[in-house]
């Protein structure tokens, strides 16, 4: 057992906590009868565990993978609807014996509809709220690898973008309240991304967003977890995003991500892929 | 005729003295039986115990017993015992923060709620802690103090 402060490990932290329901196009709405739409698939990790109250371990090699489809569609030209379903969560921890094994499932699906409250010159500014229902397992892996919290769940945000340098760069900020059911702590969520198209078909980005649990640990013992899904996950993560631009729609996008300040979760790098159509 | 009816009268009256005990002056009465000397308790008895906690922000709660009966040991996990993470071992450790091959390990934890009991080879002396490690992550899970 070797344990170590956060700050001292230089933890990354794969977080796929409401990954795939956070902002894929900003405060930007969609356009009516439009849609943008992505297969994405998420690779981490981890050979660290950061304990509920921030201590990093050293664990067996645990990795996970998460495959999803995210669907934003345009039903007014202010309103989007949004569903994300991650169809395949597997994850397995190299421990000897290999007790728990490989365990594959469905994850936690979320719908939601995202509103564009104003446009006024490069500014627009959104609303957006998600709920994610409990179509995960929690048990599995005796409780330690489970592909869902079990819990009813929801977000709610507020966003605002902007654009600059005649549409060639982007920003947008988005602060946001994470709404946990059965007894678990909600929190405050934020996010916030700044692009530049550095070629005709290809856009950079840097990436920084985050969970902080708000309140008291809940009355109930709740089972936990090391991946995210259990009581009291914090997490601050950032990186770069590339989105190259194929044709007729079609898009790549490339994501890496690293966090510090991790609690309850397995940290380790995270790899995204993700291929992108919108019309 | 006045004596005698005295020393009826004082009959009548001796059980509502005595509580209905014999007089020990009545000569007619056999002496009682000495009362037999109980044996030495040979119940389970609480050699020491330990408060749960959960380790590193983990909850847990509870108490948990080293129990001696007839000089068998066991570990009983009382009533209000509870753990928020499965797969666990139970340690009897010498450090309250991770096991070593020098510690005890007593198998795996039945459940994670609930009094449950696990035999011990001996009374456990020498080690200071009950420790619950998670197994497949190698964390500590919970720790208690033997007192």
């Amino acid at each position: 057992m070797t344990g170590r402060s956060h700050w001292g490990a230089a933890a990354v932290l794969g977080v796929m906590l409401l990954s795939a329901g956070r902002a894929e196009a900003g405060p930007w709405a969609v356009g009516r009868g439009h849609y943008y739409s992505k297969v994405s698939y998420q690779y981490r990790r981890s050979t660290t565990l950061a304990a509920p109250d921030g201590t990093i371990f050293d664990i067996p090699t645990f990795n996970q993978q998460d495959s999803a489809a995210y669907l934003a569609y345009g039903a007014t030209s202010a309103l989007t609807l949004i569903t994300d379903l991650p169809f395949v969560r597997s994850s397995d921890l190299h421990d000897m014996p290999d007790e728990l094994s490989r365990v594959t499932g469905i994850g936690d699906v979320r719908v939601g509809a995202q509103l564009q409250l104003g446009h006024r010159g490069p500014w627009v500014l959104a609303a957006r709220g998600l709920v994610q229902a409990p179509t995960g397992d929690e048990t599995r892996g005796n409780g330690l690898l489970p592909t869902g919290s079990g819990a009813w769940e929801g977000a709610l945000a507020l966003g605002a973008g902007r654009s600059f340098a005649g549409g060639r760069g982007y920003a947008y900020a988005e602060l946001g309240w994470n709404l946990r059911g059965s007894g678990l702590r909600d929190g405050l969520l934020y996010e916030a991304q700044i692009g530049w198209s550095v070629a005709p078909r290809l856009v950079l980005a840097a990436n920084v967003r985050g969970l902080e649990p708000r309140g008291e640990p809940p009355s109930a013992l709740r089972p936990g977890s090391f991946v995210g899904t259990g009581d009291g996950v914090a997490y601050v993560t950032y990186g770069p995003t590339a989105i190259v631009r194929l044709s007729a729609g079609w898009g790549l996008q490339l994501d890496v991500e690293g966090a510090a300040h991790v609690k309850n979760i397995a940290a380790g790098t995270v790899y995204r892929v993700g291929v992108t159509y919108q019309r | 005729m006045l004596a005698r009816l005295l020393a009826l009268s004082s009959l009548l009256l001796l059980p509502a003295c005595g509580g209905g005990n014999p007089s020990p002056m009545a000569p007619s009465t056999p002496p009682p039986a000495p009362t037999p000397t109980p044996p030495p308790a040979t119940g389970p008895v609480v050699v020491r115990s330990a408060t749960i906690q959960g380790a590193n922000g983990h909850r847990a709660q509870g108490r948990v017993e080293v129990v001696s009966d007839a000089g068998v040991f066991r570990l009983e996990f009382r009533s209000d015992f509870q753990i928020d993470t499965g797969s666990i071992d139970i340690y009897l450790s010498r450090q309250n923060d991770g096991v070593t091959a020098a510690d005890l390990n007593l198998g795996n934890l039945r459940s994670t709620a609930g009094a449950q009991s696990y035999a011990l080879p001996h009374d456990g002396n020498g080690y200071s802690h009950v420790l619950l490690w998670c197994r497949p992550f190698r964390v500590p899970i919970a720790v208690g103090e033997l007192k």
